[in-house]
């Protein structure tokens, strides 16, 4: 379902059917500029998660499991959309902040920096949403530090359910603070931003099937995370809040899936250490 | 009714006179530092409206049973909005907070309406407690509960006590917006902070089970229409607790000491929250850094009817 008019929407608003929350997210890690960092290993709350599983296992992420922003209960056969999103700081030194608030869907933990070897992953546990993977995206997450300054790529099944196409090659950066989304640097060549790039003429994932060290080994380990944008906003200065409605401003209602795992990336322009980030956000669902 | 249009707003207003202003001045709670990412109720401190003196056990209500609320409390004051306007109805226009006081931002603050609430001094006892309904949800602000939400808050009346010591979970059992009797907060259950203080929402803040401000409503559901069991996994030790229903209907973000946070809700985010009839209005409020006791913020509210 959905909304089928301005009118259905602020009837939602009207009879309650919306839930608002707050998120507080504390990084005592000292990160870097220009480096995305995932706030889902902050303190906080939503308490931090570490991707901590089975090496090269496939684990699914869900409220309903391992928390996340609350985003209200289950509304099926409705649907719940985001509708409105604020994020504020009174500490300057990250800002200004580009944010994103995703659905984290699947990681696979533990991707050894040290073999050139393919590294096969497990793929026993599937997509827990988005089941074709149309829009996910990859994110490499660091969980043990590196020199950096080495390449990988993945090979993966598209949204369309072809097997063995290959990303990008991507070199990571050197910042070490776990957290850091690995294959980002606003200082070093063929970094990108906070998703992997796909094999042209791809849209989205749905498995990651191996992951590949190309120019060398390095002492880190990061993790493979599969996720669903689903919003963006920026904080800008310390003097204000940013507040986001998707409807009047973007003229969206991004969706959220029963029991998603909700957090946020950023991608600060200072060390996020002692730099609290609050903010809320509001979901709305149809009859 | 309401408003047809801008022509009709302004001629309420301007030439019928039907609007209204209204400042307020709460202070932070007066016993203990807020803690940052906590909510609070700040009916329980003091300013304009006056502190709240009707929780718990300070009302000498009986033990678990409904009290309503609205404009006219003494005990239980809330923010005036100029009286009831029926057949009109009536809205905010426009709404402002701000403080000077060192470190009392970054917070944010919720305007709710409370309808009322269920004291509960047996917080020793574990497990389902049933609630007493005689007295229901006021009627004329709300159509069969729908957006209502429940929090819960520690006070005792004028005194300051705080909770015991105690970690429990807190559920409600509930009859939702269709009718529905027998819903029950999902899981992860809230759960609650040892020496909650006075006027903290005890299940806020960070951790496993915090939620913030309003307790978790079951899957589908969009309001409450009574609650009927309110649960403790474990004893409290001490202290009242008080489950509220209220209707939220505006928050406001404060970043900057000295400086407004004002919100237009024609234009900026056009919603013109109504204002029911005997609305018992009042400030909840995240702290996002550990703020001082009796921290004064001001504001005011802009109204209208027709």
């Amino acid at each position: 379902m959905g909304f089928a008019n301005v009118g259905a929407l602020v009837d939602a608003h009207l009879d309650g059917r919306s839930w608002y929350a707050t998120w507080r997210k504390s990084p005592s890690q000292i990160s870097s500029a220009g480096v995305w960092f995932d706030l889902s290993m902050s303190p906080g709350n939503p308490v931090p998660q570490y991707y901590a599983a089975s090496p090269l296992v496939a684990k699914a992420l869900a409220y309903s499991t391992d928390g996340g922003i609350w985003h209200g209960a289950n509304v099926a056969p409705s649907t719940k959309h985001l509708s409105r999103m604020t994020a504020f700081t009174v500490t300057a030194t990250a800002l200004p902040m580009p944010m994103m608030l995703l659905d984290y869907l699947l990681f696979y933990p533990f991707i050894d920096e040290g073999s050139t070897d393919p590294q096969p992953l497990d793929n026993t546990t599937p997509i827990p949403r988005y089941p074709t993977g149309a829009g996910v995206q990859m994110m490499a997450v660091s969980v043990a530090g590196r020199t950096g300054g080495q390449t990988f790529r993945v090979e993966y099944t598209n949204s369309e359910g072809v097997t063995g196409r290959l990303s990008q090659v991507v070199k990571q950066t050197t910042a070490a603070a776990n957290g850091n989304l690995v294959t980002t640097d606003r200082a070093v060549v063929n970094c990108h931003g906070p998703f992997i790039p796909l094999q042209a003429g791809d849209t989205g994932v749905r498995s990651i099937d191996s992951v590949q060290m190309i120019s060398g080994v390095d002492v880190g380990l990061f993790s493979l995370v599969l996720v669903k944008p689903l919003a963006q906003l920026q904080i800008r200065g310390i003097d204000a809040p940013v507040e986001a409605d998707y409807f009047t401003h973007f003229g969206q209602l991004p969706v959220i899936v029963d029991d998603a795992y909700l957090n946020l990336i950023c991608c600060p322009q200072g060390t996020l250490a002692a730099s609290a980030i609050h903010g809320d956000i509001t979901t709305v669902w149809s009859i | 009714m309401g408003f047809s249009s801008l022509d009709d707003l302004i001629n309420e207003m301007s030439a019928n006179g039907k609007m209204l202003r209204t400042d307020w001045n709460k202070l932070a709670l007066p016993t203990t530092v807020q803690v940052a990412g906590m909510w609070y109720d700040l009916a329980c401190g003091a300013g304009n409206p006056g502190s709240d003196t009707d929780y718990g056990s300070g009302g000498a209500h009986t033990n678990k049973a409904f009290v309503a609320l609205d404009d006219t409390s003494t005990t239980s004051p809330g923010i005036q909005h100029g009286g009831n306007v029926d057949p009109d109805t009536k809205h905010i226009l426009n709404a402002s907070a701000f403080s000077a006081a060192a470190t009392s931002v970054p917070c944010t603050l919720m305007l709710i309406d409370r309808l009322g609430f269920y004291p509960i001094t047996t917080t020793t006892t574990t497990g389902d407690q049933a609630l007493d309904n005689t007295v229901v949800f006021p009627t004329g602000r709300h159509t069969n509960g729908k957006g209502l939400r429940a929090y819960v808050v520690t006070s005792s009346g004028a005194a300051t006590t705080a909770m015991g010591a105690g970690t429990p979970n807190l559920r409600m059992t509930y009859t939702n917006q269709d009718g529905t009797a027998g819903k029950i907060t999902p899981n992860v259950l809230p759960a609650g902070l040892t020496a909650n203080p006075k006027g903290a929402i005890p299940y806020s803040g960070t951790g496993a089970g915090k939620y913030g401000p309003f307790m978790p409503l079951a899957a589908g559901d969009s309001g409450i229409r009574s609650v009927e069991q309110f649960n403790l996994s474990a004893t409290y030790t001490s202290g009242n607790l008080n489950l509220v229903i209220c209707r939220p209907l505006l928050t406001l973000p404060l970043t900057t000491i000295g400086v407004a946070a004002e919100r237009d809700l024609l234009n900026q985010i056009p919603s013109l929250p109504r204002v029911y009839d005997g609305a018992n209005l009042s400030w909840l409020m995240y702290a996002g850094v550990a703020t001082p006791v009796n921290s004064a913020y001001f504001g005011h509210l802009d109204f209208a009817w027709g």
